[in-house]
């Protein structure tokens, strides 16, 4: 039973907005809008999740096992004063779909450098 | 305060974005809403720093990512689903989800009743919708220029009518006294385009100038007419439509400078109109009216005018003040200005004119239609809820609330409403076609009916008011009915149920009565059609081909000119074959062009100025009169020998004898008909004839006294010619075209048609409203019907044992139809008498549109009663038959 629950494979492959919302939580936990922000940030704004997609995101990351939650409190930044908010973290498993997901875009990418799409000194770096 | 912009959104500005989250469903809510809630906020407080549009920006964007991701997770959840039945104490938009199911089956599983009150409410709400459409393009929607309720139509009052021409001093008077911003005199033309190939007529106006600063929008290129090149030696200068220019010129932007050739002569194009404008009547060109006041002054009205009220004015005290300025020029000019008062009335109301209360009526017999067609639903409904009483019931008892129930049903409701709506909003949309189609030519602002967002509102709001309609009362009923009769009655299949019985009669009588409204409305039209159709003209419209022909003023400089064409024009067509009678005139019967003058018998003290006898004029040529087979009743007609050198001769029809003359003879009396045409002598004119009358003006108008003057002795440049084929002869259009292009290659046939058609076409008003409103009567009458039916044969089914017991018992067949024919009978009668009682208050609305026949005509009365009481009575029959013929020990053996 456990071998197939932490099996990353039938997680695969993620949809271009869980990967992010992966990769922002494997930086650290983080509140609903704070990985709105990070995605926006870290994707170069090719992705802007709202509040229904993102917390759409967040509930099936959750009940798949991939992030999970990590207790409420009040984050320390201006435009989030008062209330705690929930945080939420990367599971070992999300960690290990996010490196499979990734090993399979960098093969990916190696297909498209052999094919001349992109130049060699490009992106990985 | 720094703080504020940091400030958390007020309720009301995070009431979207809450009731958005309340969509999604509870248990996916209760775990991701608060904190959904809160990254909109985070959001907000972020944008909101920057300025309240970011924040709108922002919330729109997340209110649509919201509403979009609740529907997503209804669809497909991302929470694990639950072992746990949502059905207890589910949330409100669980419910809401599950009363869609729960009535999309429940519609499915009766798909014969589905369908029947699909068509009955889809028929409804298409008609509605279709006939609003016309009403709100005609009627509501404000003219498309800017602050359209200013626009102002000018017209006069001269003690006895009112009239649309004004003269051209007046105008200026009226501009001058501060009332007005702008103020245009206009008529309609029509221009023969002779710059390319083919003379070609474009539709038009001669206006005084300014014409475009009344209506707002300044040209898109060049500029407006002046009101200094209305002079009769004015420069030729034009302004062109933009579709004109768009068409003709591929919206070249140096067009103005360039000329057109109207009717031979080069006007300069000064200026383009903005897009859309093209008043009055479809115009896409315009020049000046070249009007000379020193002969054509404050005493002719030969303009109508269009004004823009100044701000602050209302129609209100533009009344007063422009009261005062006649009353004032009546005292400056006592000749001209006798008893005549300015009035301001509304633009569209004027261009709508008689059409509005026909257009009203329609729309509020179509809403009768809709009405009657919810009450058969209801009806409908109320069968069915006798059937689900217990399937109700076991819901009831399984805990379910009354107002639960009573909204899931009523949810079926809007289901069906909403499906019916979508089917007519497509009906509506072809019959706008037809209906369009089959309008009065002249119904302004035709082109701009459509279905549009308002249209469309309205109909989702008469679907919503529909479904309130036939849903509530079942739903109520059904709703209320205590638990334990229900299941009882539900599981033995029983039918009875007094109180549903009564209300279905109620909304039976509710059918009949208002069928008989609708009944009796297009009963009159009928009848007032009728009429019209058998109107004596004077003359006999077969065979009658007509045309218009103005010949350019560069080629034709005087009247001798003109009459030479004319005179050349009737020998050519005279000779063709197949051609029995020819004749020229101008104001044609029934046609748009008429002059009113005032004649003055020179053997009577002249009456006071201005008041003289109202007299139609005619110039005619001499084959006119019998062209058009006027008998002669006295004297002689106009004839070939009356030419510019000899004694002006002036025929008469009875019916100015009859209001001048009395018994005494008019012949040999002398007159000054007060109008000249191309030629100036105003020497006094002869009365030598005397023709029988012609219905003229309009069908319905008895006809007007009339003088005919010969063309000869007028010169006119612009005459209507008519033909008269001979029995069986070909069209004559063709050969005529032929024979006109080879006498003056430059002129073009204007309005060629047949008089059976200018006949036709003044009937088209009256056929309008006759056939909507007929088709709407027969609807009524046939859903009347149909509701009759039902609660008939609802009662017969009721009492099948009952029925069966009787004729057991001995009753024979004919006392069974009796009593089953009672049931029917009672709603009917009331109905009948009630809707009697509204038809007599309500066809007075109708008085205005019928011709020859009174609103209480008793014959249509009876009539109306008659159709109805008949068909509902074969309605009743089918069922009560049917009972008469029910097997006894079938029936009892049944129980």
């Amino acid at each position: 039973m456990s071998s197939t629950i932490d099996d990353p494979k039938p997680h695969l492959p993620l949809s271009p907005l869980d990967l992010h919302v992966l990769l922002v939580l494997a930086g650290s936990e983080l509140y609903g809008y704070a990985i709105m922000k990070a995605v926006e940030d870290e994707s170069a704004g090719a992705l802007r999740p709202d509040v229904g997609s993102l917390y759409r995101v967040l509930a099936r990351l959750d009940r798949d096992g991939l992030v999970e939650e990590a207790g409420d409190r009040v984050p320390d930044d201006e435009n989030a004063p008062g209330r705690p908010r929930r945080y939420y973290r990367i599971t070992p498993l999300g960690r290990s779909v996010v490196a499979a997901e990734v090993s399979r875009l960098r093969r990916a990418i190696d297909l498209a450098v052999a094919r001349e799409l992109l130049p060699i000194r490009g992106g990985l770096s | 305060m720094k703080t504020s912009h940091r400030r958390a959104p007020a309720w009301h500005e995070s009431l979207l974005v809450r009731s958005l989250i309340f969509l999604f469903p509870r248990r996916f809510r209760e775990r991701m809403g608060t904190e959904m809630l809160a990254a909109w906020e985070d959001r907000w407080r972020e944008t909101r720093c920057r300025g309240r549009l970011p924040a709108l920006a922002a919330t729109r964007r997340t209110a649509t990512d919201l509403a979009r991701s609740a529907a997503a997770e209804r669809l497909y959840p991302s929470l694990t689903p639950s072992r746990v039945r949502p059905e207890i104490g589910a949330s409100f938009m669980d419910q809401l989800f599950q009363d869609c199911r729960y009535a999309l089956r429940s519609l499915r599983h009766r798909p014969g009743f589905t369908l029947v009150a699909l068509v009955v409410l889809g028929l409804g709400i298409g008609a509605n919708t279709a006939i609003f459409s016309v009403v709100h393009g005609v009627l509501l929607r404000p003219l498309p220029y800017p602050e359209p309720d200013n626009l102002v139509a000018l017209q006069r009052f001269d003690g006895g009518a009112v009239h649309r021409a004004m003269s051209q001093p007046d105008l200026e008077d009226l501009l001058q006294e501060g009332t007005f911003t702008a103020v245009a005199g206009y008529q309609t033309a029509r221009f023969t385009l002779t710059s390319g190939d083919l003379p070609e007529l474009v539709r038009g106006a001669r206006t005084t100038g300014g014409l475009l600063e009344v209506f707002g929008p300044p040209p898109v290129l060049g500029r407006d007419l002046l009101p200094a090149e209305n002079a009769s030696e004015g420069p030729r200068v034009a302004v062109i439509g933009h579709r004109f220019w768009q068409e003709r010129y591929g919206g070249d932007p140096g067009v103005v400078g360039t000329t057109i050739e109207l009717a031979g002569t080069a006007y300069e194009i000064v200026g383009v109109a903005p897009l859309g404008f093209d008043f009055p009547a479809e115009a896409q060109v315009w020049t000046p009216l070249y009007n000379d006041v020193e002969d054509c002054g404050r005493g002719c009205h030969l303009m109508r005018a269009v004004a823009r009220l100044a701000p602050a004015i209302t129609l209100d005290n533009v009344r007063a003040r422009i009261e005062a300025l006649s009353v004032r020029l009546e005292a400056e000019y006592p000749k001209s200005n006798h008893a005549k008062r300015f009035l301001a009335l509304p633009l569209d109301e004027v261009l709508v004119g008689e059409m509005r209360t026909p257009l009203l009526v329609l729309l509020g017999a179509v809403a009768i239609v809709l009405f009657i067609a919810c009450s058969n639903v209801a009806n409908l409904l109320l069968v069915r809820a006798a059937r689900r009483r217990g399937e109700v019931a076991v819901r009831a008892a399984l805990g379910a609330r009354p107002s639960r129930i009573a909204g899931q049903l009523l949810f079926e409701s809007l289901v069906l409403a909403t499906a019916a709506g979508a089917l007519g909003l497509g009906l509506a949309q072809a019959g706008l076609q037809m209906l369009v189609r089959l309008a009065p030519s002249d119904l302004p602002r035709l082109d701009e009916v459509a279905v549009d967002a308002t249209v469309l509102g309205f109909c989702v709001a008469v679907t919503l008011v529909v479904s309130m309609l036939f849903g509530l009362a079942p739903a109520l009923r059904l709703a209320r009915v205590p638990v334990s009769t229900a299941l009882r009655q539900g599981a033995r299949g029983e039918l009875g149920d007094a109180g549903g019985e009564r209300l279905r009669s109620l909304l039976v009588v509710a059918e009949v009565t208002l069928s008989v409204v609708l009944l009796l409305g297009a009963g009159l039209l009928l009848r007032s059609f009728d009429r019209m159709t058998r109107i004596d003209l004077g003359f006999s419209p077969e065979r009658l081909t007509q045309f218009t022909i103005a010949l350019p003023e560069a080629r034709y400089p005087d009247g001798d000119a003109a009459v030479r064409f004319f005179d050349a024009l009737e020998q050519r067509l005279a000779t063709l074959p197949g051609i029995e009678a020819v004749g020229s005139v101008f104001g044609s019967p029934l046609g748009p062009n008429s002059i009113g003058t005032s004649a003055r018998f020179l053997d009577r003290e002249p009456p006071p100025e201005g008041q003289g006898p109202g007299v139609l004029l005619r110039v005619v040529t001499p084959g006119y009169l019998e062209t058009l087979g006027l008998p002669l009743v006295a004297g002689r007609g106009i004839e070939a020998g009356d030419r510019r050198d000899t004694p002006q001769v002036v025929v008469v029809s009875r019916r100015f004898v009859e209001e001048h003359f009395g018994d005494r003879d008019p012949l040999g009396v002398q007159v000054d008909i007060g109008v000249s045409f191309a030629y100036e002598e105003e020497a006094p004119w002869t009365i030598v004839g005397v023709v029988e009358d012609v219905r003229s003006q309009r069908l319905t108008q008895t006809a007007a006294p009339e003088m005919y003057v010969p063309e000869a002795q007028m010169g006119s440049d612009y005459l209507t010619v008519l033909v008269r084929s001979a029995a069986g002869a070909p069209d004559p259009v063709p050969l005529v075209r032929e024979e006109v292009k080879r006498l003056e290659p430059t002129v073009a046939l204007r309005d060629v048609t047949t008089m059976d058609t200018v006949v036709t076409e003044a009937l088209a008003p009256a056929r309008f409203q006759l056939v909507l409103l007929g088709a709407f009567a027969v609807l009524a009458l046939v859903l009347a019907a149909v509701g009759l039916y039902g609660v008939v044969a609802y009662a017969v089914a009721g009492r099948t044992r009952e029925i069966a017991l009787r004729m057991t018992l001995g009753a024979r067949q004919g006392q069974v139809v009796a009593l089953v024919l009672r049931q029917g009978m009672v709603p009917l009668a009331i109905g009948l008498v009630l809707g009697l009682g509204l038809a007599l208050g309500a066809s007075r609305v109708l008085s205005s549109v019928l011709y020859e026949v009174k609103p209480h005509d008793p014959l249509t009365f009876a009539a109306a009663a008659g159709i109805l009481a008949a068909v509902a009575l074969a309605a009743a029959a089918v069922p009560a038959s049917r009972a008469s013929r029910i097997a006894p020990m079938v029936a009892l053996r049944q129980d």
